[in-house]
């Protein structure tokens, strides 16, 4: 632990005061929380469309924030007027940063807590989406399709079957029976974004078909300070702002259910298809000094779906749900311009590619399909049943690179979680005890040869675990309600992880899973309600502690043949924070923030060879873990105002800021005057709209970014500045 | 559930929220900077941790005695980085995607500075003092494999001014180089009078297999312009040098020219001894009278990384007992080779270690003293070797995961 010396200047001094102070402060949001009747989490506190919520949002979400377990529930009904998209909408979450490369379409990373990369799953209706394709991330998914997105952190309901090491993003799409939804919105950098979110179910015959679609496209291009090099003395030039070149970005998709619904045999049945693809312009590399001016990705997607529901099947109180997908994405990868471009897009030639000569084709085959068994016993007790199953296969070629052992045979990986779970319901409390069996079954092929002629030969291993976990919750009283949830568990490896790809990766057999012992404790506390003035509060304190992390081995230096090992302990305690208050449904306030300490605690690091160990001091034992963001908030200010003479319109003025402290891209205690800062990062939107009729019309003005700062998530990859956009909104229900 | 303590954490956690709240306010102190006057030396170093491997660039003026910490001190480079040094430069060479160079020296009013915004692009293979005159760096380009490129540059820059004076090209293919179906490594470059001699070693780019191990291959260029002449052979050894090693080839005061096989690091293949041949002065053939078979001397094995120091010696570490593997890289130590004599001298009281594998040397000299890192028991030290007298005393401790380069600035 650190030292604290017993003689204190005045600045520490000032410094133990307000650190005090922040210490009462998440002490007191841990002691507070809220009702049962009041309990929408809401991100932006953006007007309620009065129909959309009250009648059968709200109870859901409520029913659902009051789950024993630590969930953030988004409402996306309230973002449906806005631009934003999924991604934009979780990262004004507590615990959730969501880090992109730049504009529509660019990479991202999500955090939830600390974990990151496979660590989080994604789930959309309750199925895996992690093998989904590049089209349907989050970035593209516009938040009209969406009914909620719910946010478990650290620990999951057996329904969310997945190998979660650090919690789960779930997407619940649209159960309007009736409606239509379409939006057009045009904004800077010739930004378009469309959706189109409809539903029709004929009461008579039960016939029923849901749709979503969306487009989205932007040039991208957006003013970048850079130091263009001058090809002529290879040095770099002086600053200057330019316009990006090469960075459009398009995706559509649509999902189309057809089916029966409100049938003796099924509550509904749907057969239906997820389609998909997208076209993307690769910019520049991981620094903004890499700059490309022709390589490209593209990705399509088909996924033909059934979706079954039947309750009090057989017997009253079992409820059976099925929902099966079979995905096949292609991926292409092309880098075959011979051709380097500066930033003032002037080229010199090259011999073989901008940076790599590449057609990189990746085929995907997945099969998904997840079953729950639910049965209540009684009004207090409840058991559950969940099967999921993913079996993955890539096949890769390249028409530039024929010869590449590691096209040579498939790999597969195919993944069975059964998850059991036993709940009890009381007025007051609630709670649940459940299981998870993992098993994992992977496929690869392994280079056997012994001198120079190639030999390979196919391998599989199989793997089981067992991960375990209870929550509870209970109403101290009626609108302080008291949360407290533990799970022990897995992240399984990859196919490459663990069998090794016959070239650059070699097999380690003895690869353990990454495992995580996660522990939530939380509040949430109606402090005000059902008069003019509505205050709630909400804390969590969280408690992670990850071991064995996958990670190539960082010792072995040669060029091809290295290993995935377990290195890496991470211990991660952190609080999260949020107040919301709205006044006389004219006025909303939100604030909230995360602290998360995620510290190294891999004392030594250990490589394993031919020749013997070595073992070398980590020298960030003990510190933060470099290139995470730590301390994080959002605050939400909006009103509604009623247009003169109608109380069907009414006009909502909204204001959000984003704030990110500063973080450093390597271990901060080493070097002086470390360079690779993210500096810290606030970021103000506005938004406007102005809804007619109910909501059936509405036009939206946003801007974002009004202060035109110049925002980073990674090293040096300079974000979109200040950005327009005016959407229109066509809405009809029944 | 018994694995924690659920209060004490949860105490500590406020705790560390404390102190992390106090140690963010604390004041900016910075480093105390290292003294410039008398000798001032330069490491590059990397430190690995459980996620990547960073490297600095640390500045001390006493590389024997205490610890060298990179705590609150070094310069970060950007991405993967080799050193090198020429005259009072020490260059930190590569990145993220482009090859950047980062020129350390020390200025006019005794600090340490450093020269940025000179960028070679390319992946460079080699960089170090052309002639050993402290004026000039050569620098290699060439591709890692023909997706990359398929063209080699030979770029020289002119270390007062830090630009490029000089850039020719040529192609790689079978028509210039005898790699058949394959690619080749670039393993060490010489420069005599007006011809530049190079070692290359044929491989699979896409295996990274090496199936030509039974001859020994020079490409011969004039010098500046690097026009190919020829490719001499020689099959009495195999390839010289290895991946990354850059210690393949050496010329001396004399204008004699050395290459040095050792068939170890780098190979999945070993078809001959290990050996040295020589080009004499004057000649551009191999002396087919001059054979050092390395493994067959007393003290004698693979000489895998070197450095030239004078008088015909190669300040060097050699491995010794069977190659385990293709990319082993270990049971090495520090020796002293004569290239004339045909002599291996292992330094007195050398520990036992392993290499980097990949990277160059991470060695210097002067005065007739070579400095040296190597890891003992999970610690990393320098040594200072004493070359004539062949014994080596153990110099500060260094708290990084490994030195990639040593050099001097003042």
């Amino acid at each position: 632990m650190v030292k604290i010396r017993l003689k204190w200047n005045n600045r520490q001094k000032k410094c133990l005061k307000w650190a005090i102070l922040a210490l009462l402060f998440l002490n007191c949001a841990d002691s507070i929380a809220q009702s049962k009747v009041d309990t929408t989490v809401v991100d932006t506190l953006k007007p309620i469309k009065v129909e959309e919520v009250r009648v059968e949002g709200k109870t859901k979400i409520t029913k659902i924030k009051e789950q024993a377990f630590s969930v953030n529930v988004i409402d996306a009904k309230q973002l449906y007027n806005s631009s934003v998209d999924l991604n934009q909408a979780l990262n004004r979450s507590t615990g959730v940063r969501v880090r992109e490369d730049g504009g529509m379409g660019s990479n991202f990373s999500f955090s939830l807590n600390g974990f990151s990369g496979k660590q989080v799953k994604f789930f959309l209706d309750g199925l895996p989406t992690d093998n989904f394709g590049s089209s349907l991330t989050l970035n593209n998914l516009p938040a009209t399709m969406a009914e909620r997105v719910e946010i478990y952190k650290g620990v999951l309901p057996v329904s969310l079957g997945a190998d979660a090491l650090g919690g789960a993003v779930n997407i619940v799409t649209r159960a309007n029976s009736n409606y239509l939804d379409v939006s057009y919105g045009y904004g800077s950098f010739n930004t378009h974004k469309a959706g189109i979110n409809g539903a029709f179910t004929d009461r008579k015959t039960g016939f029923t078909v849901r749709t979503n679609a969306f487009y989205n496209y932007s040039d991208n291009n957006y003013k970048v300070n850079v130091r263009p090099l001058d090809w002529e003395t290879l040095q770099d030039g002086p600053e200057q702002e330019v316009e990006r070149f090469h960075d459009s970005y398009r995706s559509i998709g649509a999902q189309i259910d057809v089916g029966v619904s409100g049938k003796s045999y099924a509550d509904h049945l749907l057969f239906g298809a997820i389609l998909s693809g997208n076209n993307k312009d690769i910019q520049t590399g991981v620094t903004m000094e890499q700059v490309f001016g022709a390589r490209t990705s593209r990705s399509n997607s088909v996924i033909p779906t059934i979706k079954y529901k039947k309750s009090d099947l057989f017997l009253e109180g079992l409820d059976f749900t099925m929902y099966g997908a079979y995905n096949i994405t292609n991926n292409h990868f092309v880098d075959t311009a011979r051709l380097r471009f500066n930033w003032l897009q002037q080229t010199i030639p090259s011999s073989s590619a901008e940076s790599s000569r590449s057609q990189l084709k990746n085929r995907d085959k997945e099969a998904l399909a997840s079953a729950n068994l639910a049965y209540s016993l009684n009004d207090n007790q409840a058991f559950s049943l969940n099967y999921v199953l993913t079996d993955f296969q890539r096949k890769s070629s390249d028409v530039e690179n024929p010869d590449n052992v590691t096209f040579l045979m498939p790999q597969g990986l195919r993944k069975q979680n059964l998850g059991i779970a036993w709940q009890t319901t009381y007025t007051r409390f609630t709670s649940t005890l459940f299981s998870k069996l993992y098993n994992l079954n992977a496929k690869s092929f392994e280079d056997v040869s012994t001198n120079n002629v190639p030999q390979y030969e196919q391998t599989e291993l199989n793997r089981t675990h067992v991960g375990y976990g209870a929550a509870a919750a209970y109403f101290i009283m009626p609108n302080l309600q008291t949360k407290a949830s533990y799970e022990h568990t897995y992240r399984l490896p990859e196919a490459t992880e663990l069998l090794g790809d016959g070239l650059y990766v070699r097999r380690n057999s003895n690869l353990k899973p990454e495992k995580s012992d996660n522990i939530n404790l939380g509040v949430l506390y109606t402090v005000l309600s059902g008069g003019v003035h509505r205050l709630n509060l909400e804390g969590n304190f969280i408690l992670r502690n990850a071991k064995d992390y996958i990670r190539q081995d960082q010792q072995q230096v040669q060029p091809v043949d290295r290993q995935y090992i377990n290195v890496g302990d991470v211990r991660t305690t952190g609080g999260e924070a949020e107040i919301r208050y709205s006044w006389n449904n004219r006025l909303f306030a939100s604030v909230n923030a995360t602290f998360q300490d995620i510290i190294d605690r891999t004392e030594f690091l250990i490589s394993e060879n031919l020749t013997g160990t070595t073992r070398s001091p980590n020298l960030n034992y003990g510190f933060r873990l470099p290139n995470m963001p730590y301390l994080f908030g959002n605050v939400n200010l909006g009103t509604k105002i009623p247009t003169a003479g109608s109380d069907r319109d009414a006009i909502s003025l909204n204001y959000s800021l984003g704030y990110v402290e500063k973080y450093y891209f390597t271990p901060n205690q080493i070097g002086s005057n470390n360079q690779d800062i993210i500096p810290r990062q606030i970021s103000h939107d506005v938004f406007a709209d102005y809804s007619l009729n109910n909501g059936k019309y509405v036009i939206a003005i946003e801007c974002k970014n009004l202060t035109n700062s110049r925002l980073y998530d990674n090293y040096l990859l300079q974000k979109p500045g200040r950005s327009f956009f005016v959407k229109l909104r066509y809405f009809i229900t029944q | 559930m018994n694995a924690f303590k659920l209060k004490r954490i949860y105490r500590h956690g406020l705790q560390m929220m404390l102190a992390v709240t106090l140690v963010s306010c604390s004041n900016d102190d910075g480093p105390t900077p290292t003294p410039t006057d008398g000798e001032v030396f330069t490491l590059g170093l990397g430190v690995t941790t459980s996620e990547a491997t960073t490297n600095y660039v640390l500045h001390t003026n006493d590389l024997m005695n205490g610890k060298l910490s990179l705590v609150n001190a070094g310069f970060l480079q950007d991405g993967y980085r080799d050193f090198t040094t020429v005259g009072n430069y020490f260059y930190s060479i590569g990145g993220l995607g482009l090859t950047d160079v980062n020129t350390y020296y020390v200025d006019a009013s005794g600090e340490v500075a450093v020269k940025t915004g000179l960028n070679l692009v390319d992946r460079v293979s080699d960089a170090h003092d052309l002639d050993g005159s402290g004026k000039t760096l050569l620098a290699v380009t060439l591709p890692a494999s023909p997706a990359d490129g398929t063209e080699m540059k030979f770029m020289t820059v002119d270390a007062e001014s830090n630009t490029i004076t000089r850039t020719e090209k040529i192609a790689v293919d079978n028509k210039n180089f005898p790699i058949e179906n394959e690619w080749m490594l670039h393993t060490g470059i010489a420069v005599r009078g007006d011809q530049a001699f190079q070692t290359i070693v044929p491989f699979d780019a896409v295996g990274w297999k090496t199936s030509k191990t039974n001859k020994t291959y020079v490409a011969v260029y004039s010098y500046p312009d690097f026009k190919l002449e020829k490719i001499i052979e020689d099959d009495r050894t195999g390839p010289a040098g290895a991946f990354g090693t850059r210690s393949g080839i050496f010329a001396t005061e004399s204008g004699d020219i050395y290459t040095i096989s050792h068939s170890g690091y780098g190979y999945s293949q070993r078809t001959k001894d290990p050996a040295v041949l020589k080009i004499s002065a004057g000649a551009s053939e191999f002396d087919e009278d001059y054979l050092f078979k390395t493994a067959d001397v007393s003290n004698g094995g693979r000489i895998v990384h070197a450095i030239y120091v004078g008088n015909n010696k190669l300040f060097a570490t050699v491995s010794t007992g069977t190659q385990a593997s293709q990319w082993a890289d270990d049971n090495l130590k520090f020796a002293i080779v004569d290239l004339a004599n045909k002599t291996i001298t292992t330094v007195a009281g050398s520990p036992t270690f392993s290499g980097n594998g990949g990277r160059s040397f991470a060695a210097f000299h002067k005065n007739g003293k070579a400095y040296a890192a190597a890891t003992v028991n999970d610690v990393l030290n320098i040594y200072e070797i004493d070359i004539p007298a062949a014994t080596l005393r153990k110099g500060a401790q260094v708290d990084a995961s490994f030195v990639g380069g040593i050099g001097q600035i003042k």
